[in-house]
C-alpha cells in the first residue's frame, strides 16, 4: 500500500519511531555516560576546590590559600621544565604519528597491494601491546651494554650521535621516549586516516582524472582536503595523549635523567604521591585541563568538524 | 548545525578516549564482616567475638608468599580473626596508604619499607607503639633495631627479623683474567678501570637511569669522610646540626666522584637501569657493580650457569684519600621490613597480638631462609649456608652502618641524589650542589625528624 504524502501523517509516523530510537541510544549509552560522570567528571570536578588548599598528607588538615598554588605554578622552575618537556613531546609525537600514520593508510590503501591484511596487521600490533610492556621491550632494546639496538648504531658508525647513549642528555632521552610513543600509537592513527580514505567517494578520484589530475593532484586536491575533520579527530587525541602521557616515560625513565623528561603528569606525580603536596597537584591538574580544552577547542575552530559530503 | 556522522565520531572517540585512559582500579578493600572494639590488656587470641584485620604490605612476590603462608597458620590458631591481606610493591606502598586513608579506609597492620619510614612517621601514618611492645629482647643487637626504628624517643615498628647488606660486587673471573686484584683505594680503582676499559669491558655497571644509583657512592663515603660515623653524621645533618655544606660532607662527595674522574662509570651510564646494570655484570660485560645481598641467588645463577664468564666476589669500598686516619671501609646496612601499626587502627591489640607473631623467631628465620642469605639479626636463626663469600659479607654486616637515605627518608634523598648527579655531569660545583641539598632541608625541616 502506498501511503500518500504529507506533513502530518509524516510527523505522526516518525514521532514515535524518533522517541524509540532516542530512548535505545539513551539506554545504550547509560552505562558509558554514568562511568564517565562517576570516575572521569566528578573527580575532575573535585580536583577545583581541592586545588584551593595547602595541604600535605590525604586526610589531614588543611588550609584554605585561594589561588596560591597557582601563583606558585609561575615560580615552580620544575614545573616550567615540564611544561617545555611536555610541548617538546607532544610536537614530536604529533608530527610523528600522523605523518607516518597518514602515509602509512596511504600505503596500505593501495588497491594493488599484496598482503594489505598483513601489513595492516603488524603496523596495528604495537597498539595492542600495553604500555607497560613497550616501555620494558624498548627499555632492553637501547641498553647501551646488553641491548640489540646500540650494537647496530655502533655498526652503522653512528654512535657518535648518542655519546651517552639514548638517555645520555636531555634531548636524545626526550626523543627516544617520543619515538617510542610514536611506534606504539602509529598503527592507530593509521587505522583513523585509512577509515577517513574509505569514506572519502570514489567518484570524485575518477572524475578527478578526467579531467586529467595526477597523483600529487589527487592527493592534495582531493584526498586532503576531505581528511580535515580526521586531522581534527587526530589531533584533539594527540593533544590529549601528549599533556596526559605518563606509563611510558615513568617506566621507561622515570622522568629522568635528572628530570630531563619530566613531563606535567609525571611531576604531578612526583607532587602528589612523593611530596603528598594534593592541593599544588591538584593546580597541576586543573592547569592541564585547562590547556588541553583550550588546545582542543582552538583546533576544532580552525579544522571544523565537517564531514564530507557522502561520506558515512 | 552539526551533522550526525561529526557527532557519531565524536562521541566514539570520547568514549574510546575514556576507555583507553580508564585503568584497573584495585578492588575495595573488602568489608569487614563483623568490627568489635579493642579488648584493651587482653591477647587478641583470646577476643570472644570475630575480628577483622586489613593488613597493607609493601612485599615482593617472594615475600608476599611467606608472609601468606605465616598469616594462615595464624588464623587457624585463631579462628575469630579474619585477616585482608593486600600487598603491594613496594615502591607504591606510601602511596597506596595514603590512598586508602584519604578514603577512609580500614587498615591496621603495615609492612613497610625502612627507605619509607620517616617519611612515614612525619606524615603521622604508623602509631606510636612505645608502650605497647616489648619483645626487643628477641633480637641479638638490640640496640641496633631498636635504633633505627625509633624517631625522637619514640619507637614506630619492630623488625621482620631480617637485615640487608649494600656494598660492591666484582667479577672474579673477569678479574682473574686480566690479573686484577679488588680494589683497596681510589689507585686501584683506576688500575682497574683503565685495565678493563683498554680491554673494551665497562669497569663499573653503574644504573645511572633512576638517579638513585648514586647512593652506590655517596653512602660509602659519607661514612669514611666521617671517621665511620654516617648514621650520626646524617642525623645531625637532617636535624640541621650539620649542614649539608660543611666539609664532612663536601669531602664524601669529592671523594665520590673519584668513581667519575677515573672513567670508571662509562659514558653511557645514564642509559642503564638496575636491570641492565645486572644483566651486563653478569653477563661478564662490566668489572664491578654495586647491590645488596638480595642479589645473592641472581649471581649465584649466573656464576653456575657460566662459571668461566662469572664468578661473584663481594668487596668493601675502597678507601677515601679524604677518609680521617684509622678509618674503616664498611659496608652499608638497611635496617629492612619492619611491621607497624597503622595510627588510625580501631584495632590495635589486635594488630600488635599479629604483629608479634609475624615478627617472631620462627617466623623471622622463614625470611631468611626464603632469601638465601645468612643475614639475620635473630640470634635463633640457623645458618643455611657454607659459601665463604657470603660467610664473609655476614662478617662485614655485623660492622656496617645504617644506609644515609634510610636515615633521610626517600623525600630528602632524592634531592640529594639529583644534586649529585647534576654534579657529575658537570652542571654545577659540589658546594653548590650540597648548598641547593641543604635549602631543600631547609625548606621542609617541619617534615623531618629532630633526632
Amino acid at each position: 500500500m502506498v501511503t500518500p504524502p504529507g506533513p502530518s501523517t509524516d510527523a505522526r509516523r516518525t514521532r514515535p519511531r524518533s522517541w524509540r530510537r532516542h530512548a535505545v541510544t539513551a539506554v545504550l549509552l547509560a552505562p558509558a555516560v554514568v562511568l564517565l560522570v562517576v570516575f572521569k567528571i566528578y573527580p575532575l570536578l573535585a580536583t577545583i576546590p581541592v586545588s584551593l588548599f595547602d595541604s600535605r598528607g590525604f586526610g589531614t588538615a588543611v588550609t584554605f590559600i585561594g589561588l596560591n598554588n597557582y601563583g606558585d605554578l609561575l615560580s615552580d622552575e620544575m614545573f616550567q621544565r615540564a611544561l617545555q618537556n611536555t610541548v617538546l613531546f607532544l610536537i614530536v609525537t604529533t608530527i610523528g604519528v600522523n605523518a607516518l600514520g597518514l602515509l602509512f593508510a596511504l600505503l596500505v590503501n593501495t588497491p594493488k597491494l599484496k598482503g594489505r591484511a598483513f601489513f595492516q596487521t603488524v603496523l596495528f600490533l604495537p597498539v595492542v601491546i600495553s604500555t607497560t610492556a613497550t616501555a620494558v621491550l624498548w627499555s632492553f632494546l637501547l641498553d647501551p651494554n646488553i641491548g640489540l639496538i646500540p650494537p647496530i648504531i655502533k655498526f652503522l658508525r653512528l654512535d657518535f650521535l648518542l655519546p651517552g647513549g639514548f638517555y645520555g642528555d636531555p634531548l636524545s632521552a626526550m626523543l627516544t621516549v617520543s619515538i617510542v610513543s610514536i611506534w606504539q600509537s602509529v598503527g592507530f592513527f593509521m587505522i583513523v586516516y585509512l577509515a577517513g580514505l574509505h569514506s572519502i567517494d570514489s567518484e570524485l578520484y575518477d572524475a578527478a582524472k578526467v579531467d586529467g589530475a595526477g597523483s600529487m593532484a589527487l592527493l592534495t586536491k582531493i584526498t586532503l582536503p576531505l581528511l580535515r575533520p580526521f586531522v581534527a579527530v587526530s589531533l584533539t587525541l594527540c593533544i590529549i595523549g601528549g599533556f596526559t602521557v605518563f606509563d611510558l616515560i615513568y617506566i621507561m625513565t622515570g622522568g629522568g635523567p635528572v628530570h630531563s623528561t619530566e613531563t606535567l603528569m609525571t611531576y604531578m606525580y612526583f607532587v602528589a604521591f612523593k611530596q603528598f603536596q594534593e592541593g599544588y597537584a591538584s593546580a597541576l591538574i586543573v592547569f592541564i585541563l585547562v590547556v588541553t580544552g583550550l588546545l582542543g577547542l582552538a583546533q576544532q575552530r580552525k579544522f571544523g568538524v565537517q564531514m564530507p559530503k557522502g561520506g558515512r | 548545525m552539526v551533522p550526525r556522522p561529526a557527532i557519531t565520531l565524536g562521541l566514539a572517540v570520547s568514549l574510546i578516549v575514556g576507555a583507553c585512559g580508564a585503568s584497573a582500579s584495585p578492588a575495595p578493600a573488602s568489608q569487614a564482616p563483623v568490627s568489635q572494639a579493642p579488648v584493651s590488656g587482653a591477647p587478641a587470641s583470646q577476643a570472644a567475638g570475630p575480628v577483622h584485620l586489613v593488613f597493607v604490605a609493601g612485599l615482593g612476590s617472594s615475600g608476599q608468599a611467606i608472609v601468606q603462608a605465616q598469616l594462615a597458620t595464624y588464623q587457624q590458631a585463631h579462628p575469630n580473626v579474619t585477616v585482608d591481606f593486600q600487598a603491594v610493591d613496594e615502591a607504591n606502598l606510601l602511596q597506596k596508604i595514603q590512598t586508602l586513608k584519604g578514603s577512609g579506609s580500614q587498615m591496621d597492620l603495615l609492612s613497610i619499607n625502612g627507605d619509607a619510614f620517616v617519611d612515614m612517621v612525619s606524615l603521622g601514618l604508623l602509631m606510636d607503639i612505645t608502650d605497647k611492645v616489648n619483645f626487643y629482647d628477641r633480637f641479638k643487637q638490640d640496640t641496633f633495631y631498636k635504633n633505627y626504628y625509633e624517631i625522637n624517643g619514640k619507637r614506630y615498628s619492630v623488625p621482620a627479623g631480617i637485615g640487608y647488606y649494600f656494598t660492591y660486587f666484582y667479577n672474579q673471573a673477569l678479574f682473574d683474567k686480566y690479573g686484577l686484584k679488588p680494589p683497596t683505594d681510589f689507585t686501584g680503582v683506576q688500575q682497574v678501570s683503565d685495565t678493563l676499559n683498554a680491554q673494551g669491558v665497562l669497569p663499573f655497571a653503574l644504573p645511572g637511569k633512576f638517579n638513585l644509583a648514586f647512593s652506590d657512592f655517596t653512602h660509602f663515603t659519607i661514612d669514611q669522610t666521617s671517621g665511620n660515623n654516617a648514621d650520626q653524621v646524617t642525623r645531625d645533618t637532617v636535624a640541621g646540626r650539620t649542614p649539608f655544606t660543611d666539609k664532612v660532607w663536601v669531602d664524601s662527595w669529592n671523594c665520590a666522584m673519584r668513581w667519575v674522574t677515573a672513567n670508571a662509570i662509562g659514558k653511557n651510564y645514564l642509559s642503564v637501569d638496575q636491570t641492565g646494570a645486572d644483566a651486563a655484570f653478569a653477563a661478564g660485560k662490566a668489572g664491578i657493580t654495586a647491590t645488596g645481598n638480595w642479589s645473592f641467588p641472581t649471581y649465584l645463577d649466573a656464576q653456575k650457569a657460566n662459571p668461566d664468564q662469572f664468578k661473584m666476589g663481594v668487596m668493601l669500598p675502597p678507601l677515601c684519600p679524604e677518609a680521617a686516619a684509622g678509618t674503616k671501609p664498611r659496608v652499608a646496612i638497611f635496617p629492612g621490613n619492619a611491621y607497624s601499626v597503622y595510627a588510625g587502627s580501631q584495632h590495635a591489640t589486635e594488630a600488635i597480638d599479629l604483629m608479634d607473631f609475624l615478627s617472631s623467631d620462627a617466623n623471622a628465620e622463614q625470611w631468611m631462609k626464603a632469601s638465601s642469605t645468612n643475614l639475620t639479626e635473630n640470634v635463633n636463626a640457623s645458618n643455611p649456608t657454607t659459601d665463604p663469600t657470603q660467610i664473609q659479607a655476614e662478617q662485614w654486616f655485623d660492622q656496617g652502618f645504617v644506609s644515609p637515605d634510610w636515615i633521610m627518608g626517600i623525600t630528602l634523598f632524592t634531592k640529594f641524589q639529583d644534586e649529585f648527579v647534576k654534579v657529575v655531569q658537570g652542571k654545577q660545583s659540589v658546594d653548590q650542589g650540597l648548598a641547593n641539598v641543604e635549602a631543600y632541608r631547609v625548606s621542609i625541616k617541619d617534615q623531618l625528624p629532630t633526632y
